[in-house]
């Protein structure tokens, strides 16, 4: 599968479970360590896939989150057919997290196993807002949000 | 007064606590205390880091705070395995060259001084930054994957050694 072009990702202390998302927000293919639960990818990967849906959608050039939470850092990353999830340590090095994920998309756009499985990836990264499930408060927001951008 | 100040620092370095001062004369949050039970003289920072689980910055910090407040004494820093063979800058130069031609020294020292370090005390932890740093100077998004892919498998068998 895909995820054997992240091998590098097994050799970097800290890292503790990576997951790679499609564009449909179904986890194509993930590892843990015994900390973690695989599970632990759909819950977190909604809110991934709606931010880079929203930059991609919005023309941003938002290509890579990280996010530190109480027990160490979330990595994301995007790629045009679907995204990595990267949990480490707090102490993991980023640098060296971002060269091991470059190196592995690059090996992939060089494979044409890569590359057949990729097409078979749906392509877009579409938004999964329903403004019918908005409550009072988030509707309320987003008419503030939408007056701002009309006054500027 | 605090004793001097180590004028950076280092993961590699190993304190212990200072008999002048007690921690209980200072006023320290949680993890500094945290911090203050791992100090034996052995340990370095960056091994009471990921005892921890503290980010770089956060260990830093902390260290800092501990020293300036007088609680520490530095003992020495751990070079022999911290510090990278030379081969790997070697390494690192002879690739670089490749891409850059040859003013790839000159980018390799400049960003050696933004890391606020140099070839001689250039950590392995610091490695996978410096090579990320270097890689923008190609402008070729295929020559700078190709470079870092280069790198990496150097990266991988130098940090594995350990």
């Amino acid at each position: 599968m895909i995820s054997r072009f992240f091998q590098h990702l097994y050799k970097i202390n800290g890292i503790e479970a990576f997951a790679l998302v499609d564009n449909t927000n179904r986890v194509i293919d993930s590892w843990t360590d015994s900390k973690y639960d695989s599970s632990i990818f759909g819950e977190i990967s909604v809110s991934y896939s709606q931010i880079f849906a929203i930059a991609n959608q919005s023309n941003f050039d938002v290509d890579e989150i990280v996010v530190s939470f109480d027990r160490g850092l979330i990595f994301a990353r995007n790629h045009h057919k679907f995204f990595i999830l990267i949990i480490s340590k707090p102490n993991a090095d980023i640098s060296y997290i971002r060269l091991a994920v470059n190196v592995s998309f690059f090996e992939m756009e060089e494979s044409r196993k890569a590359q057949k499985l990729l097409k078979r990836l749906p392509s877009d990264k579409p938004s999964q807002i329903e403004e019918s499930e908005f409550d009072d408060a988030e509707r309320q927001m987003l008419a503030k949000m939408i007056e701002d951008r009309n006054v500027t | 007064m605090s004793p001097e100040k180590p004028d950076k620092l280092r993961s590699s370095m190993i304190f212990r606590l200072s008999s002048k001062r007690s921690p209980k004369e200072v006023n320290l949050k949680s993890l500094e205390w945290a911090v203050v039970t791992q100090l034996n003289g052995e340990k370095t920072m960056g091994q009471i880091g990921e005892i921890l689980t503290l980010s770089q910055n956060e260990v830093k910090q902390i260290f800092s705070r501990l020293f300036d407040e007088g609680l520490l004494e530095f003992i020495r820093t751990e070079s022999e395995d911290n510090s990278p063979a030379p081969l790997f800058i070697e390494t690192l130069e002879r690739q670089f060259k490749m891409y850059a031609g040859p003013v790839a020294d000159i980018i390799i020292n400049d960003t050696l001084m933004e890391l606020n370090t140099s070839r001689e005390h250039l950590e392995k932890n610091q490695i996978p930054l410096l090579v990320e740093l270097i890689g923008y100077q190609i402008s070729s998004e295929k020559k700078r994957a190709q470079f870092q892919k280069e790198m990496l498998i150097e990266i991988e068998e130098l940090l594995n050694d350990n």
